[in-house]
């Protein structure tokens, strides 16, 4: 019993991965079909927010990040909001995932699990294309990661499970107690600024710093700045750490999920 | 005997029914939170077998519990207790088009429909030139489902739901979606589907479909199952329910005015209820009004449920509220559709009504048989000065709803109205 609880998650991604694949596809189609810059609109918003957040917090505020250099700011950021807006933004999206496809989950015999899970992979997916703005500029400025840029992808993998055990929770939750979705994007805000992206980790004061020990997001947005801008692989045990959460809140997730989506069809 | 498709060992469904949304959240996430809801029963202890290339019709009247026995079966409903046990892929026409997506071609859909009830997609793209033949909307395949009219996209919806080869296929009422060719080429395909050995389950208020396809049928009251057979009993038995309904609904509040039996001096009657009761359908110069009607069995009851070909009386009660020299009186049997399938006067019928004075009444009474198709019919009524005439005195639609049984012998009805025929046979 234990053990299916333990690989059911693991289960339904292989075993939906045709309608996964179909959903993400549709999902980035449809998002952006009817706009006119299309997905131009996935880089605009993490671009508007770095130009706004570097003035707001380098400029005004005068936060600086290790070097003195207001580019050194904007990629310090920029490499923190990129993993942090495909953690909300999945999360987000998750919450209302399932209300958007009632007639598919009221009507037919239809994989809920997936509704959640497929917003987490676009989002991680628009994510990649920040990154690809981010490698850009560091590329012609001079500062071309090396190779511990690939530990990205191994980074992406705790990260993933991470977002969709949260999104499985909060999405199965805001189909039965819509308050969930006030709660999330409130919280979100929260987490952002518990979350050391438009400042430095080595600003805080000593006796808060434990808190950011407990903050999964903190770690993710150091790890992505060691492997992006400072060429470091991750430390192991830290690295390990990691992945036992992400591993849990997965598991949990799931737990969570599948024992509400029976009352799906009786409250959409 | 080989194992059933669909298994459901004393079922019961009960939804949580919560005053205040809140109640929920409080309920799901304090535990010892008093409880807050009512349980509303919807299913109770249904037990069911259907065997593989059956075809089970469910019928009942709205709210029985027809849609959450689907929605059991089909996997997206769990009961609150018993045991629903469901063999093979399911493709259910619960809504058809659920899952399309308004931006994305016919095409697309249909693929990602298939997806999402577990259809490899080669599979789906194999089947994609029947599909397309099926629905017939030609072109438009290409083009996004936004754009297509409301019957082009449920005809799609209809051709990727029964095309995917299901072992079991549920039908809520999605049959009588389309025109008319589109329906018979869906009842053609149904039946193909049954010589294959898919399983079908059908819900529908049209009898004729249940009957035509059911190999049996069971019939649904406030969540339980009252009685199961053959198509044709259980189509009667429907009949007889649904006319006790409507003769309760219609039932005048005070005391029913009482006929008098097998009196040769037919007396005038007014129907109180019967102004309130049309008042939208009715229209005329007033000079004379219609004041009761009444349907007559042949044991000079009135009633609104009779037997197909019955014999029956149409009695129309007329008050003048002018002088009249002279005028016709009229009726017609609409069915569902407000086609009128039968109807006279009694100019055609060779009858001249007496001059009538203001304040006087009159009672006319017509005989005839109901050889029609099981089902439902309005009857509306006029008086007329002339046949010639545009200004009724009087015209009511609506007046009563007759319900009309199968025959008891069983025999099919072929079309609308049945006429008398001889059949003679010539062996050479």
């Amino acid at each position: 019993m234990v053990i299916d609880a333990l690989v059911a998650p693991f289960q339904v991604l292989a075993r939906q991965r045709p309608v996964i694949t179909t959903f993400v596809q549709r999902e980035i189609r449809t998002r952006y079909v009817t706009s006119a810059l299309g997905v131009g609109w996935a880089l605009i918003r993490p671009l508007s927010l770095l130009v706004l957040y570097t003035f707001v917090f380098s400029y005004v505020l005068k936060v600086k990040f290790g070097g003195n250099s207001r580019s050194d700011f904007a990629f310090n950021l920029f490499c923190g909001l990129v993993p942090w807006l495909a953690f909300s933004d999945g999360i987000t999206r998750a919450t209302t995932a399932i209300a958007e496809q009632a007639p598919l989950v009221k009507r037919v015999r239809f994989p809920s699990e997936i509704l959640p899970i497929h917003q987490v992979l676009v989002s991680l997916a628009l994510e990649s294309l920040g990154l690809v703005i981010l490698l850009a500029a560091l590329i012609v400025v001079g500062r071309a990661p090396g190779w511990p840029l690939l530990t990205v992808a191994a980074i992406a993998i705790p990260q993933f499970l991470f977002t969709a055990g949260i999104a499985w929770a909060v999405g199965a939750l805001s189909v039965l107690v819509p308050d969930t979705r006030q709660l999330v994007s409130f919280g979100l805000v929260f987490w952002m600024y518990a979350t050391p992206i438009v400042y430095p980790l080595e600003i805080v004061p000593e006796q808060f710093r434990w808190l950011y020990q407990l903050n999964p997001l903190a770690y993710l947005v150091g790890a992505y700045r060691g492997a992006v801008l400072h060429h470091q692989v991750p430390a192991l045990v830290p690295f390990a750490a990691f992945c036992a959460t992400s591993l849990v809140i997965f598991i949990a997730g799931y737990w969570v999920f599948n024992r509400l989506k029976y009352e799906f069809a009786d409250v959409l | 005997m080989s194992e059933p498709v669909i298994e459901l060992e004393h079922v019961s469904k009960s939804y949580k029914i919560y005053r205040n949304p809140r109640h929920r959240a409080v309920e799901m996430l304090l535990p010892g939170a008093p409880v807050l809801h009512t349980n509303f029963p919807a299913l109770q202890d249904i037990n069911l077998r259907v065997e593989r290339g059956e075809t089970l019709g469910v019928v009942g009247a709205n709210g029985s519990g027809k849609s959450t026995m689907l929605q059991i079966v089909a996997g997206i409903v769990r009961p609150t207790s018993g045991r629903a046990t469901v063999r093979g892929r399911v493709s259910s026409l619960l809504e058809l088009g659920a899952g399309f997506h308004p931006e994305l071609t016919g095409r697309e859909n249909v693929e990602m429909f298939g997806t999402i009830i577990g259809v490899p997609l080669q599979e789906i793209r194999r089947r994609l030139p029947d599909i397309e033949r099926f629905a017939g909307i030609g072109e438009f395949i290409t083009q996004p489902v936004k754009v297509y009219s409301s019957g082009m996209f449920v005809r799609l919806a209809f051709a990727a739901a029964i095309h995917v080869d299901p072992d079991i296929i549920l039908v809520d009422e999605a049959l009588s979606v389309g025109d008319a060719v589109f329906q018979h080429q869906c009842l053609l395909r149904i039946r193909q589907m049954q010589a294959n050995g898919t399983t079908i389950v059908c819900v529908s208020h049209d009898m004729g479909l249940i009957k035509a396809i059911s190999s049996s049928v069971v019939l649904l009251n406030a969540g339980r199952i009252i009685a199961e057979g053959e198509a044709a009993e259980m189509a009667s038995l429907y009949f007889a329910r649904a006319s006790a309904e409507i003769a309760k609904a219609e039932a005048p509040e005070g005391p029913v005015p009482t006929m008098a039996p097998e009196s040769e001096t037919v007396s005038f009657q007014t129907d109180a209820s019967l102004d309130a009761r049309v008042r939208v359908f009715r229209h005329g110069t007033g000079a004379a009004k219609i004041r009761s009607i009444e349907l007559i069995d042949s044991c000079s009851r009135p009633t609104t449920a009779v037997e197909f070909n019955d014999e029956v009386m149409l009695r129309v009660h007329v008050e003048y509220l002018a002088d009249v020299p002279s005028s016709i009186v009229g009726f017609g049997f609409r069915d569902r559709n407000g086609t009128e399938l039968v109807g006279t006067n009694t100019f055609e019928e060779g009858v001249t009504l007496p001059s009538r004075v203001a304040g006087s009444t009159l009672v006319v009474e017509f005989r005839l048989r109901l050889p029609l198709i099981p089902g439902t019919y309005s009857v509306s009524s006029a008086i007329a000065a002339d046949r010639y005439t545009r200004a009724y005195f009087d015209w009511i639609d609506n007046a009563l709803v007759v319900t009309v049984s199968p025959p008891p012998s069983g025999k099919a009805i072929h079309g609308q109205v049945w006429l008398p025929v001889d059949v003679s046979v010539h062996p050479s």
